[in-house]
């Protein structure tokens, strides 16, 4: 028996379905054309074939950095979103960056004592900075947990994200003024604040590769108890969703994810908000649609950031940082009075 | 299935929030094929008594189905046997009404399991008998407040539980929109579930529900069938308002002339 309903009903979804395919496709071609742009664009001509394999190496580095302090800010994105219900969440509105950035500010001064033997080393040193990011962002997350537990209003968790964010940027200042005394370590932590790819080496991928791809599986692995959880975590329990599990995997898997890209890449802002949101009229809003699609088009867009910031015609290099927030700060507005207008939804 | 005739059994439940017992020492049974009805003023404790016996709050005492005791089931067996519809769902996503209604098969598919054809014919039964299949293909947010609650009836009923929790579905429903939710409730009721629904009017009760459970102040004051909780003195006592019969189907206020 044909029903007609379930007819239109399936033809629709399946729209839906070739709509997230054809999204699919267009990200991928997008991030390895901006790739490939990336390669070809810097200081240093290619044509020159004694330099051209150097700097290509140097380039690919830089362009996978890029991609997976993008991809990485992203996925943690549509985590946070999904877990407080809340789609101008992001770990840079949440002071979750903010966090990493102090962790990784400590980290190098704990890298600094070691270097200069007043402290024994654990680990090599260079796995101290993505930890240090890492449980940066971690405690700045369970800090917001434990005060959005009582408050779960929308406004009211961005303005304690801001004001985290606002009190560990602060510390994080009042650290580096005090680390000037040193020269090498006041280098060091002006370059890494400002946010960054130009002195990103391999070692730092190749720390950060691992977590990233272990992040965002993560994510899709959780993505439909997440789905669940946007009806609140009541009736997501109610339909059987093992709520405390899921609440502390996403907030182990942001910080794992915010801190492997903050430790890559610095404080880069907004990234986790814009991507997510303009992803969902094409992929839908269900989370494991949506993870892969922000992986590909959060690491395409940092590449394309990476490389105005390179472009720009000024006398150094403008910080990414500073490029994603440009573009990001009118975006993140124009989502707030949209959300005051009841128009945007998680 | 257990061969004792009460389905769900909850005996002296008391739930605590801070240090004030805000469920005291409720018990009650429901059978297959009946409706309870939880009444009382408001802050009686009739919701929290709900999240209790759909396993979401910490409570003392015992609640059961047949013969087990559903704090040794776990999350994903429960959830496909007591169905939870709170007043207010914090859902607004975008999501296609066929996806909300699949998410009550959660708890039969896991987090990686594609549809089987039982998980389809559940939602496509789910979907027909609350009248929502005609919404399948629209997105959430763009339905109206009734739909809306007519889809999340839906997706508890594509969990497969034969204990349904509702916690006033028919708030700020009109009237015939609640009418043909009660049509609905008694059909779920004829085929085998058992259903418990926290209400505001006793009208509505009288004409749904087949026992009452009146609380106040988290105490038990009347259960039993309907017709002998919401009696006028009862009444009288809990909300120290005076009703009068006024015909069969139910009660009207008594106006300031009568005795």
């Amino acid at each position: 028996m044909v029903d007609p309903t379930t007819n239109r009903v399936e033809t629709r979804l399946a729209r839906d379905a070739r709509r997230a395919r054809h999204a699919y496709l267009v990200l991928g071609a997008a991030t390895l054309t901006v790739s490939l742009i990336a390669l070809g664009v810097g200081h240093g001509s290619l044509h020159d074939s004694h330099l051209r394999e150097t700097l290509l190496s140097l380039r690919a580095v830089r362009v996978a950095a890029a991609f997976l302090t993008g991809a990485g800010l992203a996925v943690a994105g549509v985590l946070v979103q999904g877990l407080f219900r809340n789609p101008l969440a992001s770990p840079s509105v949440l002071g979750t960056t903010a966090g990493a950035s102090l962790g990784g500010q400590a980290a190098l001064v704990a890298f600094q004592l070691v270097l200069a033997g007043h402290a024994p080393s654990l680990i090599r040193p260079a796995l101290l900075m993505p930890l240090g990011c890492l449980l940066g962002s971690f405690a700045s997350l369970l800090i917001l947990l434990a005060i959005a537990k009582r408050h779960t209003d929308l406004m009211m968790l961005l303005l304690v994200g801001f004001i985290l964010s606002s009190l560990l940027l602060s510390i994080g200042d009042f650290i580096m003024s005090l680390a000037q005394e040193t020269w090498e370590l006041g280098r060091a932590m002006v370059s890494f604040v400002l946010g960054g790819l130009g002195n990103v080496g391999a070692d730092q991928v190749l720390v950060g590769f691992p977590l990233m791809l272990a992040g965002i599986a993560a994510a899709f692995f959780w993505g439909r108890p997440l789905d669940l959880m946007l009806s609140g975590e009541e009736e997501a329990a109610s339909l059987g969703v093992d709520v405390p599990a899921v609440r502390v995997w996403t907030v182990v898997w942001t910080s794992v994810l915010t801190g492997a890209a903050v430790s890559i890449g610095g404080n880069v802002g907004f990234v986790g908000l814009i991507v997510p949101h303009a992803l969902r009229p094409f992929v839908g809003v269900e989370h494991r649609k949506l993870v892969p699609a922000a992986a590909l088009a959060g690491g395409a867009f940092v590449v394309v950031c990476d490389v105005v910031s390179r472009a720009l015609p000024t006398r150094s290099e403008v910080p990414l940082g500073v490029v994603t927030g440009l573009l990001g700060a009118p975006v993140f507005l124009s989502l707030l009075l949209r959300v005051a207008r009841g128009e945007e939804h998680v | 299935m257990s061969s004792s005739p009460a389905l769900l059994r909850v005996a002296d439940v008391c739930v605590h929030r801070g240090p004030r017992m805000v469920v005291q020492h409720i018990s009650f049974e429901v059978e297959r094929g009946s409706v309870l009805a939880v009444l009382g003023p408001n802050g009686a404790g009739k919701s929290t008594l709900l999240r209790a016996v759909a396993g979401l709050l910490p409570y003392s005492g015992t609640v059961s189905l047949g013969d087990q005791d559903i704090g040794m089931l776990p999350r994903k067996t429960l959830a496909s046997r007591i169905a939870f519809v709170p007043q207010r769902s914090l859902l607004a996503s975008r999501m296609r009404v066929r996806t909300v209604v699949t998410q009550g098969r959660y708890a039969h598919r896991g987090r990686f399991g594609r549809g089987s054809p039982t998980d389809d014919a559940a939602v496509q039964h789910a979907l027909s008998i609350t009248r929502a299949d005609e919404l399948a293909d629209r997105e959430f947010t763009a339905l109206s407040y009734g739909e809306q609650r007519r889809v999340l009836l839906a997706r508890a009923l594509a969990t497969g539980a034969d204990v349904l929790l509702l916690d006033e579905p028919t708030a700020s429903l009109d009237i015939a929109h609640a009418l043909s939710f009660f049509a609905l409730l008694r059909t779920l009721a004829r085929d085998g579930r058992c259903v418990v629904i926290v209400l505001h009017q006793l009208d509505d009760a009288r004409r749904i529900a087949d026992q009452g459970l009146l609380m106040h102040g988290g105490r038990s004051v009347a259960a039993g069938d309907m017709r002998d909780v919401v009696t006028a003195k009862h009444v009288q006592d809990v909300y120290a308002v005076r009703l009068v019969e006024a015909d069969a189907l139910g009660f009207r206020l008594s106006s300031e002339a009568e005795p």
